[in-house]
């Protein structure tokens, strides 16, 4: 803006990824993140590791019922299968399981909840404004609406137990669809060429619908009315949280698309799926990892939340949610219940935002420059 | 020795201003001397980089904190200290002393009228009433050239052109009769035609008001039609000052010959323009000896080992370079 | 501005439509069925079953129901299917019952979050920056919940003020003044809790929406001008910081129904997003439903609230 602009050798862009992770290292809250993070990864493998298994190493399932609410670093007393060490490094629940196990468990289950809920958000995201940037004015025509009614309502009649006139309706639709794409130019009747909504319309108003559901509301009902599992919990928290995402890719794309390096692409005769994945999504991505790492934060967050609700990862699976919530009913009794679990959540959610919001100031160098 | 002199109003001397960014540290201008007198215009030229700007903001005390600092040297405005340790003096900046950008687009501020952004200074600096501000604002409007004042007053930047919002700039900054004026390429940003009223007002301007201005471009054509006198800056120095036209007509050092012969002009028709060769070093890179070295056609080994003083020539004239300099005219290299 | 309300609301309403249907199909699509009508609940004859699918349209196709279940939404005949009190009183009451939390909430958040932000640029790399900034980040980490124990933990052992509940029991026949006092602290702790995490990431928002405004040029001109630091920064740069948060003022109205399940499961406050919890719980579509579509049109009406703010405040934006 003023004097730095004169000294264009020193932007971030121009520095590569060395002047990029020179830069990182400097914001040491970010750098701390980065480091509890992988410290983390490190301990959720060996804890999926040594808690897995028929003769686990720790076992997080095995109820004592004579050891019950002791507290960390207590000493086991004789009997049947003491912990590691004999100690109860963080002591032990109401039934007498021991809570380092547990914890150890719940590392590798929040960990897997966090990045599969996100890596499912961040996927559809940039499909879906990855489409709606990209391919933006295109009309949706009426061919369109009723070959994809024609898919979908093949597809419910071939679940429901219509399988003949499913399959049937299913290939009629798909034959329309490939004739669509043949002979673009000569649909018989003007009527079906009718354009209904653009593609951008299209993708925005599902969000906007999105939108209306207050997301916590959402994923509570959601998860309530479906069986509980954890693929459910993963599956719902990613299919709600993505129209951030989505927003984002597709503002960047618009603006993207009249870029001249896209152009240029364009007018050497690259395809569609080549200009998205080679030219724009790559310039895309810093964003959208930020976003990413976010979210995985808040997934875990989200997770414990519907964990205290009681809609959590169900048992016999230990996530740092269903622990803490749990624990809750022994918060006089046994405050270790809620502390360790409280504590682990905390540093991890911590260690993301830190990392994530350090990422965010590389993405962004004007928002650095404020630093 | 021009600050004691009569009639200087702005006096920077050893203007040294330091840059710390991240873990680097440079010179964005090292060792500055220039002076305008009262009612002068005087152009600060060079390519971009150079560090016209830092000096421009350095006088207005609005170098970039944290960032940037005055390390050393002195900015006199008619006596007053402007670069000393503690704040910034008051009644200068805004009343006295007065500045406009090189991005009228981004210049002024989108949720306030023009007429509000005018009418700020004056009832500041001047203690004047809305009424009163108001009147004096479409004055200035109308003095700077926009068509009916009277609605441009109420309207938002947003709906101004490029041209019209540097006019605007331009009536802002000349609200409380400064006497000094920084323009900072003012033009740059505008159309080739727009450039050309805006330079035609600030001569007008300059004219009739008796202003003196310091006028930073990397143009050496506005020269000519603008400046009384030339300061030539690379790599944060002043490489050669004197009277404008002496300066066109026989430039001494290599650089200024350079640039000249850049510049598409008459008597050129059907030339090939020669480009400088090379570019401006960053000021973290500073080659040793003379900064030019690098892309000087006439380097010498000594260019290479030591930095050349400003060298006094006949006809109120200086230049940086021992190799051009006409002898006799200084003490020679060194120092 | 006429011609766009009509047109925004047109759009609105259709959003509203389809917004309606969504979450009908969510609720009937999903596998399991409320018990009452649950042929395997054992508390229930088949007759009972069968009348309770009568009385709630149940026997009818899934179009039929849509439109009979919102005709009884608007008529104000719909009832929920736990208790048979009709819906829309029940939400009045606990509507009552909410609306303090949630402005007490909103008015802690966003007095205390601008002043933190402001202050946090201005200062920025400072110890008040830094401070803030440390304490935001590990407000935003916390479980909520887990926050809420801890402070529970302290204002129950420390000060021995119950908080649980919207009022002490027993204290229903206190002097005025006392029950006055009584109801503030159950207030209070709760109204804290929902809002910590809001003031934390409003704050940091406000900080880094103020640091990108210092370094605009509109900016600058206005230090060129000579104006004092207070006027450039309070003026100048205030102004154009706070045109994005006029759009997040019509987003806090949601609030009022999803934002606060967990922090009133914690208090026993028996406000809307308890109910919202209880609803789900019992598989009370009815309520849900109802619940979805209010937060729905709070959502839209927030919307159209921030699009009107943000033309009032921005001269460059223009409804059209």
């Amino acid at each position: 803006m003023t004097a730095p602009p004169t000294l264009p050798e020193t932007d971030g862009a121009a520095r590569g990824r060395a002047g990029l992770w020179r830069a990182f290292r400097r914001n040491r809250p970010a750098l701390a993140g980065l480091v509890f993070f992988c410290a983390f990864l490190v301990l959720a493998v060996i804890g999926a590791w040594a808690t897995a298994g028929r003769q686990p190493l720790l076992d997080p399932a095995r109820v004592r019922l004579e050891e019950r609410l002791r507290p960390p670093l207590s000493r086991a007393r004789d009997g049947a299968s003491p912990p590691l060490l004999g100690i109860y490094l963080l002591g032990t629940d109401e039934l007498g399981r021991d809570l380092f196990a547990r914890m150890l468990e719940g590392a590798w289950v929040s960990l897997t909840v966090g990045f599969i809920a996100v890596g499912i958000s961040v996927a559809v995201g940039i499909l879906a404004g990855g489409i709606a940037g990209y391919y933006g004015r295109r009309p949706i025509r009426l061919r369109h609406a009723a070959a994809a009614g024609a898919l979908a309502a093949g597809a419910i009649l071939g679940w429901t137990g219509h399988l003949l006139p499913g399959l049937l309706l299913l290939g009629a639709s798909l034959l329309g669809c490939l004739r669509m794409r043949r002979r673009r130019r000569s649909a018989p009747i003007g009527l079906l060429d009718r354009p209904l909504i653009d593609v951008d319309a299209f993708v925005m108003r599902i969000v906007d619908i999105l939108l209306c559901f207050p997301s916590f509301f959402l994923i509570l009902t959601v998860v309530a009315l479906l069986p509980p599992s954890m693929v459910t919990i993963m599956a719902v928290i990613g299919l709600t949280s993505w129209e951030g995402t989505a927003r984002f890719v597709r503002a960047e794309f618009l603006s993207l698309r009249e870029r001249e390096f896209v152009e240029a692409a364009r007018a050497l005769g690259v395809g569609d799926p080549g200009i998205l994945f080679r030219h724009m999504l790559p310039n895309a991505l810093g964003p959208v990892l930020v976003s990413a790492t976010l979210g995985v934060a808040s997934a875990i967050l989200t997770e414990s939340g519907l964990s205290f609700l009681g809609f959590g990862v169900p048992p016999p699976h230990a996530t740092w949610g269903n622990i803490l919530a749990d624990g809750r009913r022994f918060l006089f009794d046994a405050p270790w219940l809620t502390l360790a679990p409280g504590v682990a959540i905390l540093l991890v959610v911590l260690a993301f935002n830190l990392f994530g919001e350090g990422l965010r100031d590389l993405v962004n160098p004007q928002a650095r420059e404020g630093r | 020795m021009l600050a004691a002199s009569p009639g200087v109003l702005l006096a920077v001397e050893g203007l040294t201003v330091r840059f710390r960014r991240e873990e680097e540290s440079f010179h964005a201008v090292e060792g500055l001397d220039l002076t305008v007198r009262r009612g002068e215009t005087v152009c600060l030229v060079g390519e971009s980089g150079c560090g016209k700007t830092v000096t421009a903001l350095a006088v207005m005390g609005l170098l970039p904190r944290p960032g940037a600092e005055i390390v050393s040297g002195s900015i006199r405005f008619d006596g007053i200290e402007l670069a000393g340790k503690g704040p910034y003096p008051a009644g200068v900046r805004g009343r006295r002393l007065a500045m406009i950008f090189q991005e009228p687009l981004t210049s002024l501020n989108p949720v306030f009228s023009i007429g509000a952004q005018i009418a700020e200074g004056l009832s500041f600096h001047w203690g004047l009433s809305a009424r009163q501000a108001r009147e004096r604002s479409l004055a200035l409007i109308a003095e700077v050239g926009l068509p009916r004042p009277a609605e441009r007053l109420s309207d938002y930047p947003h709906r101004l052109s490029g041209g019209e919002r540097q006019r605007v700039m331009i009536a802002i900054a000349l609200a409380c009769d400064p006497e000094l004026l920084i323009a900072d390429e003012p033009t740059t940003a505008l159309d080739v035609t727009v450039q050309a009223q805006i330079l035609r007002l600030l001569a007008e301007l300059k004219d009739r008001r008796a202003l003196a201005m310091l006028y930073i471009t990397h143009d050496l054509g506005v020269v000519s039609r603008i400046a009384a006198r030339v300061a030539v800056m690379y790599a944060g120095e002043v490489v050669e000052t004197g009277p404008a036209g002496e300066i066109l007509r026989r430039p001494l050092h290599p650089y200024t010959s350079a640039l000249l012969e850049a510049l598409p002009g008459r008597g050129k028709r059907g030339r090939r323009l020669t480009a400088v060769p090379g570019a401006v070093p960053h000021p973290a890179a500073r080659p040793r000896g003379c900064a030019f070295h690098p892309r000087c056609p006439l380097a010498q080994p000594a260019c290479r080992r030591e930095r050349p003083a400003l060298i006094p020539v006949p006809g109120a004239r200086a230049v940086r370079c021992p190799v051009t300099a006409p002898p006799g005219g200084g003490e020679g290299a060194g120092g | 501005m006429t011609e766009f309300l009509i047109r925004s609301l047109r759009r609105k309403l259709f959003t509203l439509f389809l917004v309606t249907v969504v979450s009908f199909l969510i609720i009937h699509l999903a596998p399991g069925e409320p018990a009452q009508v649950d042929p395997l609940n054992p508390k229930f004859t088949p007759e009972m079953v069968e009348r309770f699918r009568r009385a709630f349209h149940l026997d009818r196709p899934l179009p039929v129901q849509y439109v009979l279940f919102y005709r009884d939404l608007f008529t104000g005949r719909s009832v929920s299917w736990k208790d048979n009190q009709p819906v829309l009183e029940k939400i009045g009451e606990r509507f009552l019952n909410s609306l303090p939390l949630f402005a007490v909430g909103t008015l802690l958040t966003w007095t205390l979050a601008f002043p933190l932000g402001i202050h946090a640029a201005v200062r920025r790399g400072g110890f008040f920056d830094r401070g803030t900034a440390f304490f935001a980040y590990v407000l935003i980490s916390l479980p909520g919940f887990f926050f809420a124990y801890l402070l529970i933990l302290l204002v129950v052992n420390t000060l021995a003020v119950p908080v649980l509940g919207m009022q002490t029991y027993g204290f229903e026949n206190a002097p005025a003044l006392h029950r006055l006092n009584d109801r503030l602290w159950h207030l209070l702790l709760p109204a804290l809790l929902g809002s910590a995490t809001g003031i934390a990431v409003l704050s940091r928002y406000v900080r880094s929406q103020m640091l990108e405004v210092i370094h605009q040029d509109y900016v600058r001109t206005a230090r060129a001008k000579g104006l004092p630091e207070e006027t450039v920064l309070y003026k100048h740069a205030l102004r154009n910081a706070l045109l994005p948060f006029l759009t997040m003022f019509g987003l806090i109205l949601p609030g009022l129904v999803g934002g606060s399940v967990i922090i009133e499961s914690i208090f026993s406050w028996p406000g809307l997003g308890r109910m919202a919890y209880e609803a789900i719980l019992a598989r009370d579509y009815p309520v849900i439903l109802t619940l979805n579509f209010i937060a729905a049109v709070l959502v839209l009406l927030g919307t159209l609230l921030s699009d009107l703010l943000y033309a009032a405040a921005d001269p460059r934006i223009r409804l059209a």
